[in-house]
């Protein structure tokens, strides 16, 4: 389906604007995520008024939590295929750094999944 | 244990007289089986036990061995009959395995306390998890574990003294914070810090049932712009075998108010001495089937607001004017009046199905393909197939796992089967040609729905062999593909599509995605563009032309994005200006 930047892009999508600031009410804080194998890296700042999404490591590795998976397991979780807890059960998901903000993380998921495209009928 | 061994060889006796010597030797497989297994259960707790190095640690399981190993004699002697319970004991090394993990956490000198509350409330456990596990085999396995934990952790809290410890920790905290919310944030980390796996699981899914509570999980795409509203349209229960309760209003366009007229309207004038030429609604064909989709639905809302609201036809080509143009929610009111006046038209029926799906309402998407069977003129005299499964519930566990993954619950699985089945026979049913293809289209709609794409995908070409140049068959075709991973496959068929019909903006919009996902970020972004020119309102696509353009890398054009400037896009990308 869709690819890893396209689903960080749409990630910015859903954090900008309104989506955005519901989102801040949960979950106020930074969130870097690494893609393995290539070691890609997005950062998810939500801690400021205006909530942006950007490439690479925005906060010098000193976000409020870091998120590590590959990106098949990224694809399988913006798909509904698996759900972040079972990644995380399994070991395919790492989190370190407040884990408060790692029990939202489905929160951003969802809303991310709302603004990728999907074909219809 | 000299009581299970007596019980156990007087049964044993009965069941060698039955079975001869195969019975014995499997039955000393079977406890070799379960002796080794032991063996590697005590090396891996031993294991864990250096980890920690807390000396005391190997008596609390030891002792558990000893019962569970007594009770491991009796079990094996009916091993042959009772297939699982190899299963079963690794089952409960998994348990046991992560509670002594989980004890890791506590401070040595709590741990003998510790040990004693262990061995009191493991052998009750013991006989719990035993029947637990029997009940609910394979997804309440983490969940119960997870909650033994819990349940045990609050129990060891009450009764050790670290209890102290983290009320002395909450109160620190209450000093320092004011806001309530915070306090919750920090008394949550500090709980998560001692045990992280279990509490961060129960937190998720409590999140994620807050989130689906709060925030409407559906894929609402026509209502992009009050994304986090709840807006839920009241439920909309088809009552009766036809009737369909319609609750939202329709609101017509401004300009519809008097579009077409033949005198023009002076202020003065009052509505009904308007004059309205009778073919308003025709010239809606005509242009519909032109592609012209604006003057389209102009015509027909005049037609609904000002000769007749009673159109039952009328709103049904309203409806289709707006799936066309992607606004499937309009297209869902529209042709929900249509069946308040004309109730038992396939088309409409089969319209709103697929309007349903696609904004991921799969209920109803299943209960009214359930009418259009039901109503079908060729399907008549079919019987109707009740729902066997409905009546003794379900033991499909597998089907159960399966639906709550994909969004769906178990009941409209269950519902989506038996549709499945109403479909296949109507195939047997009436063997001819034109109406095969209804079923197939029907049946290609249901597969997306249980995302058997390979079936669906089947379906629409067999169909497409009686009705070639049915442009939305293409797209049912390409858009299949495309949510199956086979964009590639996709591109022809929607080019074939518009081919047929030049102006189709949700084939653009289609192929647009496609495009995006086979990484053609800039053809992609052409064809959001040629979607935009032909249907201006649909503000969803400025996003996801957003999101190609992020993707591109083209920055510098995203303000022109974000401001709707289309005439700007003009030099950078090449699309017809409709």
């Amino acid at each position: 389906m869709s690819s890893i930047p396209e689903v960080f892009a749409a990630m910015g999508e859903a954090v900008a604007g309104d989506g955005g600031k519901a989102l801040q009410r949960k979950f106020k804080g930074t969130v870097t995520f690494t893609i393995t194998p290539e070691n890609k890296t997005y950062s998810l700042d939500l801690s400021s008024p205006t909530s942006t999404v950007s490439e690479g490591d925005a906060f010098d590795s000193k976000a409020d939590l870091a998120v590590t998976c590959s990106e098949e397991i990224m694809m399988k979780m913006i798909n509904k295929e698996i759900q972040p807890q079972q990644a995380f059960m399994k070991g395919m998901l790492k989190i370190k750094g407040k884990m408060a903000l790692a029990m939202k993380l489905t929160n951003v998921l969802a809303a991310t999944r709302k603004k990728l495209p999907k074909a219809k009928l | 244990m000299a009581d299970c061994s007596a019980t156990g060889t007087a049964i044993d006796r009965v069941f060698h007289s039955a079975v001869s010597g195969l019975a014995q030797q499997s039955d000393n497989g079977a406890s070799r089986h379960a002796m080794k297994a032991l063996g590697s259960f005590v090396g891996n707790t031993a294991a864990t036990a250096d980890i920690m190095g807390a000396g005391v640690m190997p008596s609390g399981p030891m002792e558990t061995l000893r019962t569970g190993g007594g009770m491991m004699p009796m079990s094996t002697q009916f091993a042959p009959a009772n297939i699982s319970h190899p299963a079963d004991l690794h089952m409960r090394n998994q348990r046991m395995n992560h509670q002594s993990a989980h004890l890791m956490h506590m401070p040595p000198q709590q741990m003998h306390q510790h040990m004693m509350n262990q061995q009191m409330m493991q052998s009750q456990m013991m006989m719990q998890s035993q029947m637990q596990y029997q009940m609910q085999m394979q997804q309440m396995q983490m969940a119960a574990m997870v909650e033994h934990q819990m349940a045990q952790q609050r129990l060891s809290a009450k009764q050790s003294v670290q209890d102290d410890q983290v009320l002395d920790e909450t109160v620190l905290e209450d000093d320092v914070v004011t806001v309530d919310e915070e306090v919750d944030q920090l008394r949550h980390e500090g709980i998560t810090d001692h045990a992280s796996i279990e509490r961060l699981a129960q937190a998720w899914r409590d999140a994620e049932a807050e989130y689906a509570a709060e925030f409407d999980d559906e894929y609402d795409v026509s209502n992009m712009g009050g994304l986090y509203d709840n807006v839920n349209e009241p439920s909309q229960s088809i009552a009766g075998r036809a009737r369909l309760n319609v609750d939202t209003e329709y609101e017509f366009s401004p300009q519809s108010q008097t579009y077409g007229c033949t005198i023009t309207p002076f202020t003065d004038i009052a509505p009904q001495e308007l004059n309205y030429p009778d073919n308003l609604y025709e010239r809606g064909l005509e242009h519909f089937n032109a592609g012209e989709i604006a003057p389209a639905i102009l015509c027909f809302e005049s037609t609904l607001r000002n000769i007749d609201p009673e159109h039952a036809d009328a709103w049904r080509m309203l409806g289709k004017c707006h799936t066309e143009n992607d606004a499937d929610q309009k297209a869902i009111t529209c042709w929900l009046k249509s069946l308040e006046k004309d109730p038992y038209s396939s088309e409409t029926l089969l319209a709103l199905v697929v309007a349903y799906v696609n904004e991921l309402d799969w209920e109803k998407a299943v209960e009214t393909l359930k009418l259009w069977v039901g109503n079908h003129p060729l399907y008549a005299g079919m019987d109707n197939l009740k729902s066997k499964d409905d009546l003794y519930g379900s033991s499909d566990i597998d089907g159960e796992l399966e639906g709550d993954i994909r969004g769906l619950n178990h009941s409209t699985m269950v519902k989506m089967r038996d549709v499945e089945r109403l479909l296949l026979s109507a195939l047997d049913y009436n063997k001819d040609d034109d109406a095969a293809a209804d079923v197939y289209e029907a049946l290609g709609v249901v597969y997306n729905v249980s995302r058997d794409y390979d079936a669906a995908v089947d379906s629409f070409k067999r169909a497409l062999l009686v009705r070639p140049n049915d442009y939305q068959l293409r797209n049912k075709l390409g858009a299949t593909l495309a949510n199956s991973n086979r964009s590639e496959e996709a591109l022809p068929e929607y080019h074939a599509a518009l081919k047929l019909k030049p102006k189709y903006t949700r084939g653009w919009l289609n192929m647009a995605i496609s495009h995006s996902n086979l990484r053609n970020y800039s053809q992609a972004a052409r064809c959001y563009l040629q979607t935009l020119s032909l249907n201006p309102e649909a503000k969803h696509v400025w996003s996801y032309l957003r999101i190609a353009l992020t993707c591109d890398e083209k920055w510098d054009l995203l303000p022109l994005a974000a401001s709707q400037n289309l005439n700007a896009f003009h030099e950078h990308f090449d699309f017809v200006e409709y």
